[in-house]
C-alpha cells in the first residue's frame, strides 16, 4: 500500500512538470516553430526538447501505470536485488 | 526556408485530441511489438493534412526518446540485447542518413505529392511482403507453441550462425551464439533506410533479427527499440537540420505515446511469442490497404493518370482513414485483452497460492 502511496506522489510530482512543459510548448507557439524550421545548428532545440519532455512525461506515465496497479507478470522483472539472494540459497544448499 | 515553414500546420482542439490518440495507441503497439509504432503515426499524421516528410520527421524525434524509455523498461524484464542493438544501430545510421537524402531529393523534385506517393508505395511494398511473412510465421509457431515445442530457429539463420569469418565474431545473449557482425551491416542499413523512409525500421528489423539471425521474437521486438533509439537520434537531428520537425506534432504524440508504450511493455511479460507475430501482422497488413487507397490519388496529383473525380478522392479519402483507425483499434484491442488477460489470471493464481497454502500445509 505505500508503495502505491509513494507512486502516486511521484505521479503528482512528474505530472506537474510535463504539465508546465506543455504549457510552456503551447504557448510559446509562434517562437517554438520558428526554432523548428529555421534548421541548421537549431537543430539541437527540437532533439534536447524531446528529451527533457521525455524524461519528465517517462516518468510520469511510469508511475500513472504503477499507482493504477498496472505491473508486469512476477517473475518477469529481474532486479540486481533478487539475484544475490537465489545464488546464496544454491550455496548452502550445496555444502549441506 | 519561408516555404517550411508554411510546412507546419495549424493545430486546434480535435487535431490535438487526435493526435494524442493516435499516439496513444501507436505507443502501445510499439511498446508491445518493438517497431516504432509510425507505421500508424505517419499515417495518422498525413490523414489531418501534414505533408509526408514533416510527417515522418516529427515522427522520428518523438520516436528516439520513447525508443529509450520503452528499452529501459523491457531490459528490466531481461529481454534487451543492448550489444546487438548499437551494432545495428551503427549500421542503421547509414542507412538513414542515405534514406533521409533521398527523401529530401524526391521532395524537391516531385514536391509534396511525390514524397507522399513514395512513402505509400514504400509502405505498401514493405508491408505487403513482410506482414504476409510474419503471419504465416505466427500461425506455424502458434502450434508449435501449443505443443510446448521451443522456436525454431529458420535454416539461413542456422547458416549465419555456423559462418566463421576470423577477427569478425562476437557473442550475443539473444542468438546465444557467436555470429560475424559482418551480417548484421547490410540488415542495419536497411533497417535505416526503411526507417528514414517510412519511420518504421522495425518492419525489417525485427523480422531480420527473427529470421535472418534466430534471435527469438520477444527479444528481437525488445533490441529494435535500441536500434530505434541510436538512429532515430541521429535522423531526427538530421530532418531537424533541414527545419522539417514540427515539435508540437512530435511532443503532442509523445504525450499519447509514453503511456502507450509503457502499458505494451508489461503487456508483453504476459504474453507468448507467436501473439506479438500475430499483432504484428495484423496491423502491418491492415495499415498495407489504408495505405494502398492513397496511392492514385496520389499518382493524380501528381498527372500519372488521368484527374480523379472530387467524388472518388473523397471516398478513397475516408476509406483509408476509416480502415487506418480499424487498424489502431484492432491492435490496441488485441494487446489490451491479452494484458487483461494476464493480469486477471496472476492475480487469481495469486489468491490461489495465498489462500489453500494455509490449509495444505498442515
Amino acid at each position: 500500500m505505500s508503495k502505491r502511496k509513494k507512486s502516486f506522489v511521484r505521479v503528482l510530482f512528474f505530472g506537474a512538470i510535463t504539465g508546465i512543459l506543455y504549457a510552456g510548448l503551447f504557448f510559446n507557439e509562434p517562437i517554438i516553430n520558428a526554432l523548428c524550421a529555421r534548421g541548421g545548428l537549431y537543430a539541437l532545440f527540437p532533439v534536447a526538447t524531446a528529451f527533457v519532455f521525455s524524461f519528465a512525461h517517462g516518468n510520469f506515465t511510469n508511475y500513472f501505470w504503477q499507482a493504477l496497479g498496472v505491473e508486469a507478470k512476477k517473475g518477469a522483472e529481474k532486479t540486481l536485488r533478487d539475484r544475490p539472494v537465489e545464488r546464496k540459497e544454491i550455496r548452502t544448499q550445496l555444502r549441506a | 526556408m519561408i516555404e517550411l515553414t508554411t510546412n507546419f500546420i495549424d493545430l486546434n482542439w480535435l487535431n490535438v485530441m487526435y493526435l494524442f490518440f493516435v499516439g496513444l495507441v501507436g505507443g502501445l503497439v510499439s511498446g508491445f511489438i518493438g517497431s516504432g509504432g509510425a507505421f500508424v503515426l505517419t499515417p495518422g499524421m498525413m490523414s489531418i493534412g501534414v505533408p509526408g516528410l514533416v510527417a515522418v520527421a516529427s515522427n522520428m524525434c518523438h520516436k528516439f526518446p520513447k525508443a529509450l524509455v520503452g528499452a529501459i523498461k523491457r531490459a528490466k524484464f531481461g529481454q534487451v540485447d543492448v550489444k546487438l542493438g548499437l551494432v545495428m544501430g551503427a549500421s542503421a545510421e547509414a542507412g538513414v542518413l542515405f534514406g533521409a537524402h533521398i527523401q529530401e531529393y524526391i521532395k524537391k523534385t516531385f514536391g509534396d505529392a511525390g514524397s507522399n506517393l513514395y512513402v505509400s508505395v514504400a509502405f505498401v511494398i514493405v508491408l505487403g511482403i513482410v506482414g504476409s511473412y510474419v503471419l504465416l510465421d505466427a500461425l506455424k509457431t502458434k502450434d508449435d507453441s501449443q505443443a510446448n515445442k521451443p522456436e525454431k530457429i529458420t535454416k539461413i539463420a542456422k547458416w549465419i550462425q555456423s559462418v566463421n569469418i576470423p577477427g569478425t565474431m562476437v557473442y550475443f545473449k539473444s542468438l546465444n551464439a557467436k555470429i560475424s557482425f559482418l551480417f548484421t551491416i547490410p540488415l542495419g542499413f536497411a533497417t535505416g533506410m526503411l526507417a528514414a523512409t517510412i519511420a518504421v525500421g522495425g518492419f525489417l528489423g525485427v523480422p531480420a533479427m527473427m529470421y535472418i539471425l534466430g534471435a527469438p521474437a520477444l527479444m528481437a521486438s525488445a533490441t529494435e527499440l535500441v536500434i530505434a533509439f541510436v538512429m532515430g537520434l541521429v535522423g531526427s537531428f538530421k530532418y531537424a537540420m533541414g527545419g522539417f520537425v514540427d515539435i508540437r506534432l512530435a511532443m503532442i504524440i509523445l504525450a499519447g505515446s509514453l503511456f502507450g508504450v509503457q502499458l505494451g511493455a508489461i503487456g508483453t511479460t504476459y504474453v507468448k511469442d507467436y501473439m506479438i507475430k500475430i499483432v504484428m501482422s495484423v496491423i502491418m497488413l491492415v495499415v498495407l490497404v489504408s495505405r494502398g487507397l492513397m496511392i492514385p490519388v496520389y499518382l493524380s496529383q501528381l498527372g500519372v493518370i488521368s484527374p480523379l473525380s472530387e467524388m472518388t478522392v473523397k471516398i478513397l479519402k475516408s476509406s483509408s482513414f476509416i480502415i487506418m483507425v480499424a487498424a489502431l483499434l484492432t491492435g490496441a484491442l488485441i494487446i489490451c485483452s491479452a494484458l487483461y488477460k494476464g493480469l486477471r489470471e496472476e492475480r487469481k493464481l495469486r489468491r490461489l497460492v495465498e489462500l489453500p497454502s494455509s490449509d495444505t500445509v498442515k
